[in-house]
């Protein structure tokens, strides 16, 4: 996360838009990144990310002056997308359906994956991201949320619990729950950890 | 707690380097003997290396390029919904205030009729009362400060004359008009027989278009804001145990949901808490709901007012 200048803000309170233009362009990253482990696709994290930074705009007169503008964002991140996760109804979809359902980001994940100068392994790294993306999906809102805030973006314990008004206790029960599941989806992998630690 | 449970409990935090020096030792020592959470924590322990191997794509230089672009626009097209919506609401409450004047106006009209061809010749009891019918406690349902932004305390006729000379719906409250003879009584007696759901439903209803037709609130107008809601989420059960109508008492259960979300509302901060209320009212139809309640209890009170 960046460290906004107290002026930022102060701009952003008088609705300048070039305030505004400038917080996305600073933040805009993060906030995808973030919208993105929480919805797992690349359409649904861009949609999340404009709703956080439109909300963050209509809303910056209620921006406590001594919090962070990154906190704030993610914060609003969080809560849109467990309301949008409990507006919409749950899609049953087949095992198969699910490979195409996002095919540009698979695609790019490909790209990434082939970095790796292994042929052999390209296949492998593509399988293992799916089965980890597939792994999050098996998680409930609340338990992906805690699990990618603090495996992902390092926020301790007690932030999270701050950031979405839950207890210190429901987040590590959170956490453990999300951590346990992960372990079950994933142990046809736990043989392979050895070599990439 | 058994001491293995305790363990589990602290897992997660040893798995990230949050666990507190002082249960470290307890920790390390039930580990050292027990080899079920020593192999669940090293399971864990592996799990988070896989997760960590998980790559995010980047969605490329095109997406970032585009992006402020396409997120201009968005802002653009909501913002023509968003006032196309609030027209449409404003219009709405507009067509249900001239049904309110309407209906005063029959009052008006009968009242007239039955003092002047009904009525014994004498001035004993006037023909419309002058106090008002509160039931309810006044302490659940005080009126606000009036220049809050919040809700104040008006009668019908407040309502009627701000349809004739048309405001914005979150502006201020007028306080209300007095009555000409001087008594100093509510001029406004024609609300009298409102009962308890009624004078909810309308606080309620008051207490909404304020929260969610206005900009963010500042914290005194939102302090109160919240505040009269956890009044009205105290005064919910009674309201619906008094009343005989299943649509009442339906209508003042969603309305005690949402106002205990206001209730509940953080300090200033909580914009996107306020989005969702604002949401859910919409998504719920929550003031249609009051405003059909509101023309089928008004029906009734115009014949009624008429006979008297």
């Amino acid at each position: 996360m960046h460290d906004e200048s107290p002026q930022l803000v102060e701009r952003l309170r008088a609705g300048e838009p070039a305030a505004f233009r400038e917080m996305v362009e600073c933040y805009r990253r993060d906030v995808y990144a973030l919208a993105y482990d929480l919805c797992g696709n690349h359409h649904d994290a861009e949609d999340l990310s404009q709703e956080v930074f439109i909300k963050a705009f209509r809303g910056i007169g209620s921006f406590r002056a001594d919090a962070r503008l990154g906190s704030w964002l993610y914060r609003i991140a969080m809560n849109a997308h467990i309301d949008n996760k409990r507006r919409k109804p749950v899609q049953l979809v087949s095992i198969d359906a699910h490979e195409s359902a996002d095919e540009q980001p698979r695609e790019r994940v490909l790209e990434l994956a082939a970095v790796d100068p292994r042929p052999d392994q390209t296949a492998g790294a593509a399988r293992f991201q799916t089965d980890v993306e597939h792994a999050l999906d098996a998680l409930s809102v609340q338990e992906r949320t805690v699990f990618v805030l603090r495996h992902y973006h390092d926020m301790k314990i007690g932030e999270i619990s701050e950031s979405l008004s839950i207890a210190e206790g429901t987040v590590k029960s959170l956490l453990f729950r999300s951590m346990r599941k992960l372990r079950d989806r994933l142990s046809h992998y736990r043989d392979e950890v050895g070599d990439l630690a | 707690m058994t001491t293995c449970d305790r363990c589990q409990a602290w897992m997660v935090e040893a798995l990230y380097g949050e666990l507190e020096d002082s249960r470290r030792p307890e920790f390390d020592a039930h580990l050292a003997g027990c080899a079920e959470c020593t192999a669940l924590l090293s399971q864990l322990q592996t799990t988070a290396r896989l997760m960590s191997r998980r790559r995010r794509p980047d969605p490329g230089p095109e997406f970032w390029a585009g992006y402020q672009h396409r997120l201009e626009e968005r802002v653009a097209r909501e913002d023509t919904v968003v006032d196309s919506s609030r027209f449409a609401r404003r219009r709405s409450l507009g067509s249900w205030g001239y049904r309110v004047a309407a209906v005063v106006a029959l009052l008006a009209v009968g009242a007239w009729l039955g003092r002047t061809v009904l009525g014994p010749s004498g001035s004993e009891t006037p023909m419309l009362a002058t106090t008002r019918a509160d039931s309810m406690p006044r302490e659940q349902l005080s009126p606000a400060p009036v220049d809050d932004g919040v809700v104040s305390e008006e009668p019908m006729v407040a309502e009627t004359n701000r349809e004739a000379n048309p405001m914005p719906i979150d502006a201020p409250a007028e306080e209300a008009p007095r009555a000409a003879d001087g008594t100093g009584e509510s001029a406004v007696v024609l609300a009298s027989d409102e009962d308890d759901a009624s004078r909810y439903i309308r606080h309620s209803q008051m207490l909404l278009l304020a929260m969610l037709n206005g900009e963010p609130a500042d914290s005194v107008a939102f302090d109160a804001q919240k505040q009269r809601a956890g009044e009205l989420v105290r005064a919910a059960s009674s309201v619906r145990e008094g009343s005989d109508d299943r649509r009442v008492r339906e209508l003042v259960a969603q309305l005690e949901l949402i106002l205990r979300e206001i209730a509940h509302l953080e300090q200033s901060s909580d914009v996107d808490a306020v989005e969702v209320i604002r949401s859910r009212v919409d998504r719920e139809g929550v003031l249609l709901r009051i405003n059909v309640e509101q023309m089928r209890s008004d029906a009734p009170r115009a014949t009624s007012g008429a006979i008297d």
